[in-house]
């Protein structure tokens, strides 16, 4: 007769329990393997063989020497101020069914988490450019999610990014692939006070050419979300008879919508003179004057849906425009301004990195700015960047070497990874906004052109 | 494995201490678990440099964290798992981003001066690819669940039950034995 032997699984199990289970208690599968070990030399063999390398395994006398070094650091660090995001221990174990079960609830949960979100997001963009102030930080989204406030530090032990509930609290650490979050500001990380002013920077450093970066965002629902490919056109262009740079970002962001992202910068100075971001049927175009910044924001109806809007309201003078407003921001022009994340790539590049580096900028993209960057004197938002080291990031055709930029963003500073040798920004890691607090974006690959972008016209 | 359950009475006020960032409850709790715990973190980054790392950052993130332990539990088998995330957090990080070492001559944590064939199982433990190196780490040494591990690695239990069965065979292979 054949003997069927059980799998490894099984046999493994069963070195991994006691050797005195008790087969009258065990488990069917379990007490079927006991059976078949009692009578099969081999597989009992195994088994003892495999108890025997995990007993010399726990039995490796290996020590390791915490040194007293290691204590003067760690206390040094914290008499400084320094703090750590320790991920915490969940002692709730889930069973593979109730896994399963959460797998497909959380897919569910996800897509109606990035409608709100996406539509959480909308309503604070019109509120921010109606007051005409900065975007507000400290509130509370419409999924729960609580954004910390630097100038109000999070509860201690508290989790800044899972605010709301203790019953929505639950539910987000249950779907959540990522282990629970303590969040704790770190003073050392809010400067006070401003760096000096960019000083000199060498445009011929720039180049034209198309980019593309992956970007990749992360939260409580992070497997559910798709990484995205942007690509970024840099061009020379003329701005009232002035030489500029133009640079367009494209994202596909949706199957019927997309984003673009046009900004042009004066030549030598890289000074913003206008931005114009296109999401759909949302556009935002920024004016930069002397010592303000003027936002115009207006949502655009597409012609179909005017036509059902017509068809449903009755209204036949119903224009295209339906909402548009526009706030002047007064900008601090003693530092150099920096508009979005295009801004600061060229100005990055342009600004030749040394090892001790450090310099201000003012910024007026939302997500860069907080409470905590504000300068006394003038009121006026700016943002502490600097170098704190050199990595080794490495690509799919090879390594390169960069310099890690800090941006003094206070409790999520964000990390650019600029390249030595040519100054391109080759990754980027910090927050996405409120709603992602860990994002990265890539850069995937490039090439070089002297072709001008074709004209979108909406 | 677990070290030895401590007693009660003797832990609330070094874990008072702790919640209020005090230096000598610091200082106190780190002699007493960070031998463990940066041997956990060196089995699980492969580096003695990045084991240091881990328990540093455990360490400095101690006092805020451990506001939300509550007392359940062990406090050392809570702070091993604390340690063991943050030890994968950190190879998830270093492996994006490979961090140029400023000394190549950095302080060797784990001791080595110990019978040969402890080297021979450390370096067969070693020589693990991190995915089965990671579960049996944590499934046979630091004496997890499956579903644990698999609540850590961000896989299945079943998954996590499969790794191990190829770390084994790949042991197996190494030290001898049935294959």
């Amino acid at each position: 007769m054949m003997l069927l032997h059980p799998t490894d699984r099984a046999l493994l199990r069963a070195a991994i329990r006691d050797e005195t289970d008790d087969v009258d208690n065990a488990d069917g599968a379990h007490r079927r393997t006991l059976d078949h070990l009692a009578t099969c030399a081999r597989c009992r063999a195994l088994v003892q063989n495999d108890r025997g390398i995990m007993a010399r395994a726990c039995a490796v006398p290996v020590r390791a020497d915490a040194s007293e070094t290691l204590l003067g650091r760690i206390l040094a660090d914290r008499a400084d101020g320094g703090r750590v995001i320790l991920p915490l221990a969940d002692a709730r174990t889930i069973n593979s069914d109730t896994r399963r079960y959460w797998r497909s609830a959380a897919a569910l949960a996800a897509a109606a988490a990035l409608v709100l979100v996406t539509a959480g997001n909308w309503s604070r963009v019109q509120r921010a450019f109606r007051s005409g102030d900065p975007l507000p930080t400290g509130e509370t989204s419409v999924v729960g999610a609580k954004v910390a406030s630097p100038a109000e530090p999070p509860v201690q032990g508290g989790n800044a990014e899972t605010g709301g509930s203790d019953s929505e609290r639950s539910m987000r650490q249950l779907l959540s692939p990522w282990p629970t979050m303590a969040y704790a500001q770190s003073p050392a990380m809010a400067r006070p006070s401003p760096y000096p002013p960019v000083q000199s920077l060498d445009v011929s450093r720039l180049r034209v050419g198309v980019r593309s970066y992956l970007r990749s965002s992360a939260n409580d629902y992070h497997e559910m979300l798709p990484h995205t490919l942007v690509s970024v056109r840099t061009d020379r262009t003329t701005w009232k008879g002035r030489p500029a740079w133009r640079v367009v970002s494209t994202e596909p962001i949706r199957t019927n919508a997309e984003f673009a992202d046009t900004l042009i910068v004066l030549d030598s100075t890289l000074a913003p003179v206008v931005r114009h971001t296109v999401s759909g049927f949302m556009s935002q175009r920024e004016d930069y004057r002397d010592s303000v910044v003027i936002n115009t924001f207006q949502i655009t109806l597409p012609p179909e849906l005017r036509k059902r809007m017509q068809s449903v309201r009755g209204a036949s003078s119903q224009t295209r425009r339906i909402d548009s407003f526009s706030a002047p921001k007064r900008l601090d022009r003693t530092r150099p301004v920096v508009s979005g994340y295009d801004g600061m790539r060229l100005l990055l590049q342009a600004a030749r990195l040394t090892a001790d580096w450090k310099a201000s900028v003012s910024v007026v993209a939302k997500r860069m700015d907080s409470p905590n960057q504000v300068d006394p004197a003038t009121g006026l938002t700016y943002l502490n960047l600097r170098v704190a080291g050199i990595d080794t990031v490495q690509l799919f055709n090879g390594r390169v070497e960069t310099w890690r930029v800090l941006m003094e963003t206070g409790p999520t500073p964000e990390v650019w990874h600029v390249s030595r040798e040519t100054g391109e920004t080759i990754l980027t890691e910090g927050a996405w906004g409120p709603n992602y607090p860990d994002s990265r974006n890539q850069l995937m690959g490039w090439h070089e052109t002297k072709r001008l972008p074709p004209v979108r016209r909406r | 494995m677990h070290a030895t359950r401590e007693p009660a009475d003797a832990l609330s006020p070094l874990i008072a201490g702790l919640r209020a960032g005090d230096p000598d409850a610091i200082a106190r709790c780190y002699r007493s678990e960070a031998p463990a715990l940066l041997l956990l973190a060196y089995r699980l980054t492969g580096s003695s440099a990045d084991a240091e790392d881990v328990v540093h950052d455990v360490f400095v993130g101690l006092p805020e964290a451990i506001r939300r332990y509550d007392e359940r539990g062990r406090f050392s088998a809570w702070l091993r798992q604390v340690t063991a995330r943050v030890a994968l957090m950190q190879r998830r990080r270093t492996r994006q981003r490979r961090e140029e070492s400023v000394d190549d001559t950095v302080v060797t944590a784990i001791s080595r001066d110990v019978p040969s064939d402890a080297v021979v199982v450390e370096d067969a433990i070693g020589a693990l690819p991190t995915t089965l190196r990671d579960v049996f780490v944590l499934k046979v040494l630091e004496g997890y669940s499956h579903a644990e591990i698999g609540a850590m690695l961000g896989i299945s239990a079943g998954a996590s039950e499969v790794r191990l069965v190829r770390a084994m065979r790949q042991l197996r292979t190494q030290l001898g034995g049935t294959p």
